[in-house]
C-alpha cells in the first residue's frame, strides 16, 4: 500500500497521461483542471487496490479512462461549440505539418467518448489486444472500430485542412 | 493525411507540458471532493442510509417504550420496513464503493454504473414513495380495526374516500418521482447506455 507521498510522486511522474486525456476528452481549461482532480481523485481512491500486476501507467490509464468516459457535465453539450476556440497556440507561418496536426486534433474532437479511447491508446502504442481488455470488447472488434476511426478521421481532418500550393 | 503519419507530433500536442502540476499541487487535490455524478449519488445514499437507520432506530424505541397494541404493531412494521430499505441502501453504496476503488474495464464500468442508478431509481420509485401510501393505509386500517377510535358500524363513505385520496397520492408521488429522477440522470443514463450499444457494435 502506497503512501500519499509516495503516491503524489508516483503521479507526478505519470501526469502526462492525464494531461493527455483532460486535453482529448474536455475543450477548456477550467473543465481540464475538473476533470484532472477527478481522476487524480479516482485514482488515489482506487489505489489501495493496485497491485502492481501490471505498470503503474497502465493501471493509470484505465482509471483515468473510465472517468473521463463517465464524467458527465450538463453543458457538456457546448464542447464541440468551443472547442476550435480554445486550440493551443497557432503559428503565423504556414507550417503544413502544424496545420495538419491542427486539422487532426480538430477531428478527433469530433469523435464519440468510446472513439477518443481508442485513438488515445492507439497514440501510446497499446496492442490491440491491450485495447480489447481496457475496453472490455475483443480484439477483432478492436480492429474493426479502429479501422473506422481511421477512415473518419481521414475524411474529417481533409475537411481542416487545406494545403497552399 | 493518416493518423499513424502524425502520431508523433499528435502525441506531443496532445500531451502539453505547460499544463503540469507540482507535487504541492497534487497533493493539495487528494484534499478535495470528486464531482463526478456517482460520487454525488454515493454522498446522497450514505446520508439516506444513515437517515433511515435513525428512523428504524426510532421505532423500535417507540415499539418497545409504548404499550399501546394499534402503535406499537405501527412503529413494528415501520422498523421492519426501515430496516429492509437500509439494507437496500447499503447495499447500493457498497457497490458505489466498491466500483470507485476499483480498476475495471470500460464495459464493466459502465454497466456498473446503469445498473446502480437503475437500482436507486428503483428503490426510490417503488420502494421509497411507494412505501407512503403503504404506511398510511396500515394506519388507517390499525385505527379503524381499533374499537375504541372509530365508532361502528363502518363508515363506507369515509372508507372511499380514503382510497380516492391514496391513489391520488400515490399517482402523483409516482409521477413526480419519475420525472424527478429523469431530470437528474435520464441524460447520463442515456449517455451511458448509448456508449454501451457503440462499444457492443461490430
Amino acid at each position: 500500500m502506497l503512501t500519499e507521498k509516495e503516491f503524489v510522486e508516483l503521479l507526478n511522474r505519470h501526469q502526462n497521461i492525464i494531461h493527455k486525456i483532460c486535453n482529448v476528452y474536455m475543450d477548456n481549461g477550467a473543465d481540464k483542471e475538473d476533470l484532472f482532480q477527478e481522476i487524480t481523485l479516482q485514482a488515489w481512491k482506487a489505489i489501495k487496490n493496485f497491485r502492481g500486476d501490471s505498470q503503474f501507467s497502465t493501471w493509470l490509464y484505465r482509471v483515468a479512462l473510465n472517468t473521463a468516459i463517465t464524467f458527465y457535465r450538463k453543458e457538456s453539450k457546448q464542447v464541440n461549440l468551443t472547442f476550435t476556440e480554445q486550440f493551443p497556440d497557432t503559428k503565423d507561418e504556414y507550417n503544413p505539418v502544424e496545420e495538419q496536426v491542427q486539422a487532426m486534433y480538430k477531428a478527433i474532437a469530433g469523435l464519440s467518448k468510446i472513439e477518443k479511447a481508442l485513438v488515445m491508446l492507439y497514440l501510446d502504442d497499446f496492442s490491440y489486444k491491450e485495447m480489447g481488455e481496457m475496453l472490455g470488447i475483443t480484439v477483432t472488434n478492436v480492429g474493426v472500430k479502429m479501422n473506422r476511426v481511421k477512415t473518419k478521421l481521414k475524411e474529417e481532418t481533409a475537411k481542416y485542412y487545406h494545403p497552399i500550393n | 493525411m493518416e493518423l499513424d503519419e502524425l502520431k508523433k507530433e499528435l502525441n506531443l500536442k496532445i500531451e502539453d507540458k505547460s499544463q503540469n502540476h507540482s507535487e504541492a499541487d497534487i497533493t493539495s487535490l487528494l484534499k478535495k471532493n470528486t464531482q463526478s455524478l456517482v460520487q454525488k449519488l454515493y454522498r446522497n445514499l450514505l446520508l439516506e442510509m444513515y437517515l433511515c437507520m435513525f428512523l428504524t432506530l426510532a421505532c423500535v424505541v417507540l415499539a418497545l417504550i409504548i404499550d399501546d397494541w394499534n402503535y406499537k404493531t405501527f412503529f413494528t412494521i415501520d422498523a421492519a420496513l426501515g430496516l429492509v430499505v437500509s439494507i437496500i441502501l447499503l447495499s447500493l453504496t457498497s457497490r458505489i464503493k466498491r466500483l470507485s476503488t476499483s480498476d475495471t474495464t470500460v464495459r464493466t464500468n459502465l454497466e456498473t454504473i446503469v445498473s446502480i442508478i437503475y437500482q436507486y431509481a428503483w428503490l426510490y420509485i417503488r420502494l421509497g414513495l411507494g412505501l407512503l401510501p403503504l404506511i398510511f393505509s396500515l394506519a388507517f386500517w390499525i385505527t379503524y380495526i381499533d374499537p375504541t377510535i372509530v365508532p361502528k358500524p363502518i363508515r363506507w363513505d369515509l372508507f372511499g374516500y380514503f382510497l380516492v385520496a391514496l391513489f391520488i397520492f400515490g399517482y402523483a408521488s409516482f409521477r413526480f418521482t419519475k420525472w424527478y429522477l429523469r431530470k437528474l440522470y435520464g441524460n447520463y443514463v442515456e449517455q451511458l447506455e448509448a456508449m454501451l450499444n457503440e462499444l457492443d457494435e461490430q
